[in-house]
């Protein structure tokens, strides 16, 4: 696993790596799977593309590594899929990168990874629909400027394009941004745009750092994000600023998820999730070395999330490798990690949705499920379809 | 230390041609290598745009513009290279590298098929942008800003390299050529001293030293020649 655990988009990589072991800590004190251990090897990108080209090799030429797992970020992702193809011949496969980035879903990339989780397209597509049957035709982006944000702002351009619409305008920034930075330059373009909704494509710092500059210029129109932000990070800081500011920044946010509401006790993989991050919380932390490599200070000191989207899909990730895992038998081969993953037909994860990979199309896409959450006392809370009607442009 | 008169003449005029030749290699310095940066860093940028409008058909077609990103984003590392952008076949901006958007002045005016471009956007500097078409035009078109403000900067740093190289040369030069005229000039100078003691009943200059006009007495030289003349014309010679 290569990922960002000590910069910008630390929160995600902690929270993916935190869900993936609260799954499998207890498979590995049954004993493993067929015997073995199910171990991840973490290496710290900073989302930094170089960096991850680094760690990837590393993985790949010395570790060797049975197959790269829960890679965060689309400019990370992106940069390292040529390596993969360099070493198709030892049959190295990515399996559940974080991002929903195409470039790892159509060739001629799309043979070497496995992905669970929805796209950006198929995100943002439902972002635009919803906003349009809600009268919002001037959509905006706000979107980091890099791979990431590219792929959402494409994302956006079609779903609009599909109702005979264009992208109302658009501001970026760069990657890193803390959300201390002032975004006034994004948000005095938003002004001069007046949109009826902003989507961001973005990391939870900065997203979080625009809405606040964005309310605090008065500019009160529906913000949606997509699930790499964080949205629970985002929360978490926007709630901090709210403490600080008296003002109100967490109303009219929409956000998309690839997951099922963490808190939708009713969803079965969902109350095994909560569960096992109750059970494991303090054993479930990426090593210190890797979320403080200059050592540990109050101000850098990070506090786990109880629950979150990104834990839940790190969970979902684990969960379904297993599975994989499980088909293998005892002597698992690399050569034999795509045949057995497409062999895998329908099968249920306990979200209650069917997922499957390898129909007539070779699909290596498990899940087309987009879900919705907006802030209600300090929380996400799903919406359902039929609220949507109070974002409805008056 | 006084150099004779009638060499001060001929050292102006050394000092005068070396000046003149610090300035016309200075200025034609300048000249090449602002020409030749410039040039060197417009090729190099129009080269970026053909490689990435070549090498990158089958993105910009088939619209994979996170992929095309994640290659423009590498160029912006180049020192020099502020910006780049892809213009796709129906003149939409696809792919670019601006925070916070793109600038106005460049949205109101990229579509023109223009090979270089001079922009002055408001808040960031002066640029060069060149221009290269993707499949001859029909799949859009890829521009890549040069800072001018960089160009500027290294050819005055190359410039200025060379100018205080040249400088120190020149000041060594008239220091070494001043000692020279004075080592060349003072026999003169106690020649002269020589001659108004011995000859004229204005005593208006100090005599040489027994020791200067021993060294004086015993040159070989046309200088030499002439103390001793003096001396046989005043009837001092032993």
């Amino acid at each position: 696993m290569s990922a960002d655990f000590s910069a910008s988009a630390r929160a995600l990589s902690i929270e993916l790596y935190r869900g993936a072991m609260a799954y499998l800590l207890p498979i590995n004190k049954a004993g493993g799977v067929n015997g073995r251990r199910v171990v991840i090897m973490a290496y710290d990108d900073q989302y930094d593309p170089d960096l991850a080209i680094r760690n990837t090799l590393k993985l790949m030429d010395q570790d060797n590594v049975f197959a790269l797992f829960g890679y965060v970020g689309t400019p990370t992702m992106n940069r390292t899929l040529p390596l993969l193809r360099m070493h198709q011949a030892q049959n190295f496969l990515l399996f559940f990168p974080f991002t929903g980035a195409d470039t790892n879903r159509i060739p001629p990339y799309d043979q070497l990874s496995f992905n669970l989780r929805a796209s950006y397209d198929q995100e943002t597509k439902g972002l635009v629909d919803h906003f349009i049957a809600a009268h919002r035709t001037r959509i905006a982006v706000f979107y980091q400027a890099d791979a990431y944000g590219r792929a959402g702002w494409a994302g956006i351009r079609d779903g609009l394009a599909k109702h005979g619409l264009e992208i109302a305008g658009e501001a970026t920034y760069r990657r890193g941004s803390p959300f201390d930075q002032s975004y006034d330059r994004q948000v005095a373009i938003m002004e001069r745009l007046r949109p009826d909704g902003v989507i961001c494509v973005g990391t939870y710092p900065a997203c979080g750092g625009f809405v606040r500059d964005m309310r605090d210029k008065a500019i009160d129109c529906p913000v949606a994000t997509i699930s790499f932000v964080g949205g629970e990070a985002m929360l978490r800081l926007l709630v901090a600023a709210e403490r600080k500011s008296n003002k109100n920044y967490t109303s009219r946010l929409v956000s998309s998820q690839v997951v099922p509401s963490h808190s939708d006790e009713s969803v079965p993989a969902v109350r095994e999730y909560r569960e096992a991050m109750e059970r494991y919380s303090d054993a479930i932390m990426p090593p210190e070395s890797l979320i403080y490599p200059n050592g540990s200070t109050a101000d850098r000191k990070y506090e786990p999330l109880p629950y979150s989207f990104v834990s839940l899909e790190g969970y979902l990730d684990a969960k379904l490798f297993v599975a994989i895992l499980r088909r293998m038998g005892p002597d698992p081969q690399r050569a034999d990690l795509t045949r057995t993953a497409l062999a895998m037909g329908a099968f249920d994860l306990g979200t209650g949705e069917p997922l499957s990979f390898g129909d007539a199309m070779g699909r290596r896409q498990a899940s087309d499920q987009v879900y919705y959450v907006v802030v209600k006392d300090g929380h996400f809370v799903p919406l359902r379809d039929s609220e949507w009607e109070a974002w409805v442009k008056q | 230390m006084r150099i004779a008169r009638f060499y001060q003449k001929t050292l102006f005029g050394m000092f005068a041609l070396m000046g003149l030749i610090v300035v016309s290699t200075s200025a034609l310095y300048v000249y090449t290598v602002d020409r030749q940066l410039t040039d060197d860093f417009q090729k190099s940028s129009r080269a970026i745009a053909r490689a990435i409008a070549n090498s990158n058909i089958d993105l910009i077609v088939g619209q994979n513009y996170s992929a095309l990103q994640s290659i423009i984003d590498q160029y912006v590392e180049i020192p020099g290279i502020s910006y780049v952008f892809v213009v796709d076949p129906k003149g939409a901006i696809v792919a670019h590298t601006f925070v916070p958007g793109v600038p106005d002045e460049i949205a109101a005016d990229y579509r023109d098929g223009k090979e270089v471009y001079d922009r002055a956007l408001a808040g960031l500097g002066n640029f060069s942008e060149l221009t290269a078409p993707i499949v001859a035009g029909a799949g859009g078109s890829v521009h890549v800003g040069v800072d001018k403000g960089y160009i500027a900067l290294q050819v005055q740093t190359a410039i200025g390299n060379a100018v205080y190289l040249l400088t120190i040369i020149f000041v060594a030069s008239v220091l070494l050529s001043y000692g020279l005229m004075y080592q060349v000039s003072r026999p003169l100078d106690h020649l002269s001293n020589y001659a108004w003691h011995s000859l004229s009943s204005e005593k208006r200059v100090s005599p040489p030293h027994a020791s200067q006009l021993k060294r004086l007495l015993e040159r070989i030289d046309e200088v030499g020649e002439l103390g001793r003349l003096i001396r046989r014309a005043t009837g001092r010679e032993a």
